[in-house]
């Protein structure tokens, strides 16, 4: 379980995070949604352990976020994180290397399914190609905690079935899945649980179909009112 | 740790093979010149060769802070901070990596150093006989060759020391740029001026403070012994260095 108490994060002239609290169980896919700046890729990478935190607890299963929590805790970046000498293959052996929960078969297994070559050079990559490879090596981890920022990000509508199937088919009960993105639409088949951010805050968060019956709006349609025009029409 | 390295070396792999690559012509226009007889060609790559293996040691130097520096300022800081490594095991492989190329490097240009020589021998068998005669000279100046050796070694190991405590320092200023004044818009600025403090602090307490047991040594042995505080005493301060950069990211690391 992954439990954030009022944490803060500070930059030169912006908080990026905001007395941010909330808890994530097993067995749950959480969409984390809000646009840009509203302080979800910073949260995700204070619980991947490359940000610290200015102030709050942020604790994975009990303990603060460190060597342990990095071993059970898989996180995609929404940039390009490769060195460029790597291939597809360099990749998967630095993750088999560093991971001791990575599954070289199922990834070569993903690879191929995506058809995607394991021998070019990653730099080479288009960035659809590049999605599809930051997704095959994180969900060939076995991690308890797999969060995906951005991960339908610049890859076509039939792809990204693909992609979304490939996230249900790795989803476990055992498991917590974080997702990001501003495609809200293609992420309320999937997700169980919403969490809308804003401004570095939770500003509404719940099991998707009690917030779809509490509001009388789909998941879709209570983002619009969060960041659109309706804001002020948002029920209490 | 050893993994760490292993990609470290990985990722410089490329600089270090063009570098090879251009120790080997100048090897390669060596043997020819001596082959060929061609007097100009082996002397200007032996006089290259010489120059090559000094300034590469400057090259490692700027490449281990250029590599660290870019690492904290770019993207694929995400795929070594990610990994279940402590701070420390991801700097200590950096320093590692550092050693093993500086050591290795070392030990093939004295490898083909005595090569070099073995050959201009061969090619050349007055040369051994102004070698004889070189060493007549010192041994008339009262210069004891072995002695003259061991002297030389000491100055390596002293000059090793200090490149480690350089580069240590690089490091945490380096790392105090990308953690407590990352918030800063002037922190390249700010990270040289503080390299440049803790460089001149560290200097100014080894020449002040620190015993120096035989400033004018007559043997190798007092030579040996005079330098041991100053190399114990950067040491102590690469250690630190190294543990205060482990310290920051531990507790301020912001990629």
């Amino acid at each position: 379980m992954l439990n954030c108490n009022h944490i803060v994060k500070k930059y030169i002239t912006t908080t990026a995070v905001n007395d941010l609290t909330l808890t994530l169980e097993p067995g749950r896919i959480y969409a984390l949604l809000g646009p840009n700046g509203s302080g979800k890729t910073t949260f995700m990478k204070m619980v991947a352990g490359l940000v610290k935190p200015t102030s709050g607890d942020l604790t994975w299963r009990g303990e603060p976020i460190g060597v342990n929590s990095k071993a059970q805790i898989a996180y995609m970046p929404t940039e390009p994180y490769f060195y460029s000498y790597m291939t597809g293959r360099d990749a998967g052996n630095y993750y088999k290397d560093f991971f001791p929960d990575f599954d070289e078969d199922k990834y070569l297994f993903l690879l191929k399914r995506m058809e995607l070559d394991p021998f070019q050079k990653i730099t080479k990559m288009s960035s659809g190609m590049m999605a599809k490879l930051k997704i095959a090596l994180n969900l060939s981890r076995n991690a308890s905690l797999i969060m995906l920022d951005e991960p339908l990000n610049g890859i076509d509508l039939l792809a990204r079935e693909a992609i979304i199937d490939t996230i249900i088919e790795n989803f476990s009960p055992e498991k917590i899945f974080v997702l990001s993105s501003h495609l809200v639409e293609e992420l309320e088949k999937i997700i169980d649980h919403a969490i809308f951010i804003k401004n570095g805050r939770v500003e509404l968060a719940g099991d998707a179909e009690e917030l779809r019956e509490t509001h009388h709006q789909s998941i879709v349609e209570l983002y619009k009112t969060i960041y659109g025009s309706q804001q002020e029409n948002l029920p209490q | 740790m050893f993994k760490l390295t292993k990609y470290e070396l990985r990722k410089t792999r490329t600089t270090l093979l063009i570098a090879a690559a251009c120790f080997a012509i100048l090897e390669l226009a060596y043997i020819i010149g001596l082959a060929l007889h061609k007097d100009d060609l082996a002397g200007g790559s032996a006089a290259f060769l010489v120059l090559f293996a000094t300034f590469s040691y400057l090259f490692f130097l700027v490449l281990a802070i250029m590599n660290y520096s870019k690492e904290l300022n770019s993207k694929s800081s995400y795929l070594i901070f990610m990994t279940p490594n402590t701070p420390l095991a991801i700097i200590s492989a950096k320093m590692l990596m550092i050693l093993l190329v500086g050591l290795t490097s070392l030990l093939v240009y004295v490898l083909f150093g005595w090569l070099d020589i073995r050959l201009l021998i061969a090619f050349f068998p007055d040369a051994e006989m102004t070698g004889d005669l070189l060493a007549g000279f010192a041994n008339g100046l009262g210069i004891d060759l072995p002695e003259l050796g061991f002297s030389l070694l000491a100055m390596l190991i002293a000059m090793i020391v200090t490149f480690f405590m350089i580069v240590a320092l690089t490091y945490l200023a380096i790392t105090l740029s990308a953690t407590f004044l990352q918030n800063s818009r002037l922190k390249g600025l700010i990270s040289c001026i503080l390299f440049l403090a803790l460089f001149l602090a560290a200097t100014w307490i080894d020449n002040h403070l620190i015993p120096d047991l035989y400033p004018n040594p007559a043997t190798w042995q007092q030579l040996w012994i005079g330098i041991a505080p100053s190399c114990l005493y950067y040491i102590v301060l690469m250690i630190l260095a190294t543990f205060a950069c482990s310290v920051l990211l531990e507790k301020k690391v912001s990629l």
